[in-house]
């Protein structure tokens, strides 16, 4: 991957200082997160006296044990694969599903106007919380994974994003010689735009995989046995600030009360899975570019 | 397909449509209490379950010895329909299902005194002053007219609602931890006045007591960001000093009213001296921002001299000042008086939430039964918990001597008080200080598991803590007002709050002159302050009125 | 040079023969059925809801029964005596949040692209990611210690350079800067995945091209990349309209006090005190109606703008 442009002397000095300057940027996101690391592995006095550093000061995995010890920990984090997994694959069928048809023209689909606003308003209108309640109540779905998974099912941030990348990755050119081949949208949608709109797909595949892993509220509201709690939830309960000033405190509560060891050790865990993931998604936008060098 | 489908999704609209809270008929065989054919009784409730509740041997809430001992001995078998983490989202869980018209359990807790509100004007909970005549034991007859304010909360109309969870009374009253070894080191005596008080904080702040050549040290380690007087790193004492009022809290005027203590010239005295001491380096110079559980920093640091804090502190976060600081000695002393000799502290509440019951439960007697049981153990009569809650759990027997040291219960100790629908073995107010006081000057030996646990295992630091804060009961600044908010309050509290944290912050910092303190008062009397007390006062008459 | 994208462009002919070819377009519709369906469930039947800004909610009563109040939440709102501080706060937190958070995602993106190191590449794209996964809850906690004016990393390094320490969260000039910093910070790895893929998905036989013309990088990014990855932008840029009343809640809960309510706080955390105070979804639908109102004529307005001056549809 070498272009005659690269021998440029001042291509050569950005070069150098595009390297330093991502290094700079990438070691002032990563070491607020060594910070937390080395808090985790810490001794609860020392952190929260914030006498730790970039490292762990009075070293332990009293952290770790608490959080991993907990008999609902390996249950909620079995719960949340499942989320995420069930979550994405039924979200990402539903969505290219949508985003097919509502990136043709208008002339092309008549009606695709009035479906893309119906898609854009629930964007920014939201009935809230109490009606989304009921509805999930009426349905049946307390405290089943489906309450978890359908509400959210369709991101029309998501879906707008789909439909955008279809229309700007897709050649019309091979679009219309398979219509002259006589191929129907389904084989057009499953032969032609779902190969070449990898990068894309796996870009709102990480962002569904994200958003399922992280949201707890729902877990909260609409779980009623904390052992159908995803990890998030789960972990919400540890991490949340209490007010004190409503409960009945005394020195057991106290000794108990989880600090800033516990919290930080639950960012590694919560982050943990995706750290994986990530890099493994990253190999499908150059995979993309590949597949991009064959269309034409 | 199709058309089942949409009329599906018809019927769904329609439903979601008729939601009018109305539809109460659902789940009426799930919920409701029922008596079974062996005369036993289910009672089913909801209740917030800390994470860190432990369980033995995979039980849960509605298996363990206490619920055992219940179905056992008095017939009740609980049924916990669901559990929440925090008291937020447990409020908010109550609230939808109130919403939504579900049926709510038989018994249930609620701390949230406009919920609680809420609830008793659904009509879907019931008074309860004739049950607590017919079915309540002498002894928890004897405990509420002790307490008649504690029923406050869920009164309405002169009924009675709701049977209050008592605090520890003074559990949470604050006193003074302070750097023994600094004293000493500096020559000084424990303070007896605020003069003397502020003499230990200059010699704190320059005289190097940590020995280290810088000066980086500080006085008083103290919580703003949630109001001056708080569970930590307390401020009230300051304002205790000065006159009978804490900021934040209602309070008794001198001809019996209550007013609002934020607006008292006695709370402007406070904040001349806070703005002083910030000046002085006496305070963290973030103040300002500091959280109850932030602003401990600087004493856990072993950057701070001092801290007003509950006994409990003993426990943490002082064995954690400890800790990082070899060498430090933390020693609890009583509150310091201002210059007319007047001592004042923020007083715990009575209550840490209210029992409400559904209006189709029909085991009030089982109830109380039940509570009774759980309050003999308190009062060391029980029956059926002599020495502890449960063998294994709390204590274990050896060679015919009970044994309630950790190391001993193999698995360690848990607490099954967590267990009983109170979620902790109950209190009465201010019985367990009394207590401490007790075995504190007496040294007499713990008789159950319970006088161990909450106790003496504490260690004797919490102890004459405890024995101290006891001793200045009467310097009590409790808020009085109790009630949900009022209509005034629903529309103006927000905004007279945000301008009170503002200006008090502002006047610290001397970002704002003292005189900020009088236009606030006169703002907050033209905005809404002066409907409020008189509100406040109407509900205080009106509780007080029947008992 | 033409960029890859153009929707508009396509000739009457095509059109024409597409229509006599795609008649019964009943293939499309049904795929849309599902999303359709769910959407209609769970976002438009709870719209309901919405009733309630216009009602004195009480729960046991539901939306038929409770008391008509017309417009009186949103006159409460308007009432307000800080409502002018709190909207103009949120509006300049938000809007510079949008700015740079379209901004520097979109140049970080570029200059990922300029690195031919994979694994260099990968590890910094990673690395920028992982803030995206800490809650506010913990990086407020975080944030008050770097930040601190006594020792806090930050002023320990500005002390090297010689200045005095800044009281970053307590201060009126500082604190929306480090609210849009710490923001930019924690998001800017996440978008930045975004334009990523569309970086991917430009056609290489442009760049050769421009190559054979003698077009340097400077060049090539000017007249091929940026107009390519145009229509991603336009989306992303007018999607993020939508937030322009929504200046971070979870952020600003964790960060601010009272010491900087003057600059920094928003309607969000003012909403979320008087609900603290009386429990009841009225007040909070109202505000939330009135917030989706104005969000939806920007995002309207920007998809117009879009349509007219870019000729992109973003819809």
């Amino acid at each position: 991957m070498h272009h005659h442009y690269q021998k440029s002397l001042s291509y050569k000095i950005f070069a150098i200082f595009n390297y330093v300057l991502l290094t700079v940027i990438a070691l002032l996101c990563i070491l607020p997160l060594i910070h937390i690391l080395a808090v985790s592995f810490s001794g609860s006095a020392a952190a929260t006296a914030n006498l730790v550093g970039l490292w762990p000061v009075d070293f332990t995995i009293d952290a770790y044990e608490k959080t991993i010890g907990n008999e609902n920990f390996l249950r909620s984090l079995w719960n949340s694969f499942l989320r995420v997994i069930l979550g994405t694959v039924i979200s990402m069928a539903v969505m290219l599903c949508a985003a097919y048809p509502l990136s043709k023209s208008d002339k092309a689909f008549h009606g695709r106007k009035i479906y893309m606003w119906f898609f854009v308003f629930t964007m920014l209108f939201h009935g809230g919380l109490v009606p989304t309640y009921m509805v999930v109540t009426k349905l049946g779905l307390m405290d089943t994974i489906w309450a978890l998974i359908l509400p959210s099912a369709v991101s029309s941030f998501n879906l707008i994003l789909l439909v955008n990348f279809f229309r700007t990755s897709v050649p019309k050119s091979l679009e219309e010689a398979a219509l002259m081949d006589g191929a129907n949208h389904f084989t057009i949608f499953w032969k032609i735009y779902l190969p070449i709109s990898i990068p894309a797909i796996a870009t709102i595949s990480l962002f569904t995989m994200v958003f399922h892993w992280n949201s707890w509220f729902d877990g909260m509201i609409y779980m009623s046995d904390v052992k159908h709690y995803p990890l998030s939830t789960f972990l919400q309960t540890i991490i949340v600030q209490q007010d004190f000033t409503k409960m009945s405190v005394d020195a057991e509560t106290m000794k108990n009360l989880s600090e800033r060891t516990v919290k930080a050790a639950q960012i590694f865990i919560a982050a943990l899975p995706m750290l994986v993931v990530y890099p493994f998604v990253q190999r499908f936008f150059v995979k993309g570019i590949v597949l991009g060098a064959e269309k034409e | 397909m199709l058309k089942k489908f949409l009329a599906t999704l018809a019927a769904t609209a329609l439903a979601v449509g008729m939601l009018a809270g109305c539809t109460d008929n659902e789940s009426a065989s799930s919920g409701g209490s029922s008596e079974s054919k062996d005369g036993k009784v289910t009672i089913t409730t909801v209740r917030t379950l800390k994470d860190d509740t432990k369980f033995r041997n995979g039980e849960d809430l509605n298996n363990n010895p206490i619920t055992r001992w219940s179905e056992k001995e008095l017939g009740i078998k609980w049924k916990t329909l669901w559990t929440a983490p925090n008291d937020e989202q447990y409020h908010n869980k109550i609230r939808l299902a109130l919403s939504s018209g579900q049926k709510l359990p038989d018994v249930f807790k609620v701390s949230d005194g406009q919920l609680i509100n809420d609830l008793i004007r659904s009509g879907k909970v019931m008074p309860i002053d004739e049950a607590i005549e017919k079915y309540a034991s002498p002894r928890l007859k004897e405990i509420f007219n002790q307490f008649p304010e504690a029923f406050y909360p869920a009164t309405v109309d002169g009924k009675r609602y709701g049977i209050p969870r008592f605090s520890g009374g003074n559990g949470s009253d604050s006193l003074l931890w302070i750097r023994k070894d600094w004293l000493d080191k500096l020559e000084l005596q424990p303070p007896k006045t605020i003069e003397d008080l502020e003499k230990i904080m200059d010699a704190f702040v320059n005289k190097d007591p940590d020995g280290n050549g810088k000066k980086d040290t500080i006085g008083l380690t103290l919580a703003s960001k949630n109001g001056l007087a708080t569970w930590l790193a307390d401020g009230s004492f300051i304002f205790g000093a000065y006159g009978n009022y804490e900021p934040g809290s209602w309070s008794k005027d001198e001809d019996g009213s209550l007013v609002y203590g934020s607006v008292q010239p006695s709370i402007k005295k406070g904040l001349e001296k806070l703005h002083e001491w910030y000046e002085k380096g006496y305070l963290d110079q973030e103040v300002g921002i500091l959280d109850e559980q932030t602003a401990i920093k600087s004493f856990v640091a072993g950057k701070s001299g001092i801290i007003s804090a509950p006994p409990w502190a003993s426990g943490w976060p002082i064995t954690d000042a400890l800790k990082n600081n070899p060498g430090a000695v933390v020693e609890p002393y009583p509150l310091p008086s201002g210059p007319d000799g007047k001592i004042g502290r923020r007083g715990e509440g009575l209550v840490t939430g209210m029992f409400l019951f559904s209006k189709d439960f029909k085991h009030m007697d089982k109830f109380f039964e039940y509570l009774d049981e759980a309050f003999a153990y308190v009062y060391n009569d029980s029956k059926y918990f002599k020495y502890g809650l449960a063998e294994g759990y709390d204590y274990v027997m050896k060679d015919g001597k009970t044994v309630y040291d950790d190391k001993e219960i193999p698995g360690g100790r848990l607490d099954p008080g967590t267990y009983f629908i109170t979620e902790a073995i109950p209190t009465v107010p201010y019985m367990l200080y009394d207590l401490v006081e007790e075995m504190y000057t007496t040294k007499r030996q713990p008789k159950n598991a319970y006088e161990y646990t909450r106790i003496v295992s504490l260690g004797d630091s919490f102890m004459k803590a405890a024995t101290i804060v006891n001793e200045q009961n009467q310097y009590r600044i409790e808020n009085e007002f109790t009630g949900p908010p009022t209509k005034t309050m629903q529309k103006r509290s927000e905004f007279l709050t945000k301008m009170e944290r503002e200006t008090f912050a502002n006047i610290i910092y001397g970002r704002a002159p003292l005189s900020a303190f009088d236009e606030f008062v006169k703002k907050w009397e033209e905005s809404g302050g002066k409907e409020m007390t008189k509100e406040v006062n109407e509900w205080y008459q009106s509780v007080k009125g029947e008992k | 040079m033409q960029p890859a994208v153009d929707l508009k462009g396509q000739t009457a002919a095509v059109e024409v023969r597409k229509q006599r070819k795609w008649r019964g377009t009943w293939q499309l519709h049904a795929m849309l059925l599902p999303a359709i369906v769910i959407v209609f469930i769970f976002q438009y039947i709870p719209m309901v809801g919405l009733v309630m800004a216009f009602q004195d909610y009480e729960p046991w009563l539901g939306f038929l029964h409770s008391p008509w109040v017309g417009l009186e939440h949103f006159k409460t709102m308007f009432e307000y005596e800080d409502a002018r501080q709190v909207i103009w706060n949120t509006f300049v937190i938000s809007t510079l949040k949008i700015i740079f958070n379209l901004g520097v995602p979109l140049a970080f993106a570029l200059l990922l692209n300029e690195i031919y190191v994979v694994k260099f590449k990968r590890t910094v794209q990673t690395i920028v990611y992982l803030p995206h996964f800490l809650s506010w809850v913990i990086l407020g906690g975080i944030l008050i210690d770097m930040l601190s004016p006594e020792g806090g990393m930050v002023n320990r390094m500005l002390s090297l350079f010689g200045m005095d320490s800044i009281f970053f969260l307590g201060d009126n000039d500082w604190f929306r800067t480090v609210v849009v910093v710490t923001d930019v910070w924690k998001e800017c790895g996440f978008n930045t995945i975004v334009f990523l893929a569309a970086l991917t998905s430009i056609n290489p036989s442009l760049y050769e091209a421009a190559i054979v013309d003698g077009a340097n990088r400077w060049q090539q990014t000017i007249y091929i990349t940026l107009p390519s990855m145009l229509p991603i932008i336009i989306v992303v840029g007018t999607l993020s309209l939508g937030n322009i009343l929504n200046a971070g809640f979870d952020q600003i809960l964790n960060l601010y006090n009272p010491l900087v309510y003057k600059t920094g706080d928003i309607i969000d955390t003012y909403v979320y005190r008087v609900g603290l105070l009386n429990g009841d979804f009225s007040y909070a639908t109202a505000v939330g109606l009135f917030k989706s109102i104005i969000s939806f004529m920007l995002v309207v307005t920007g998809y117009r703008l879009a349509y007219k001056y870019a000729n992109y549809k973003i819809f």
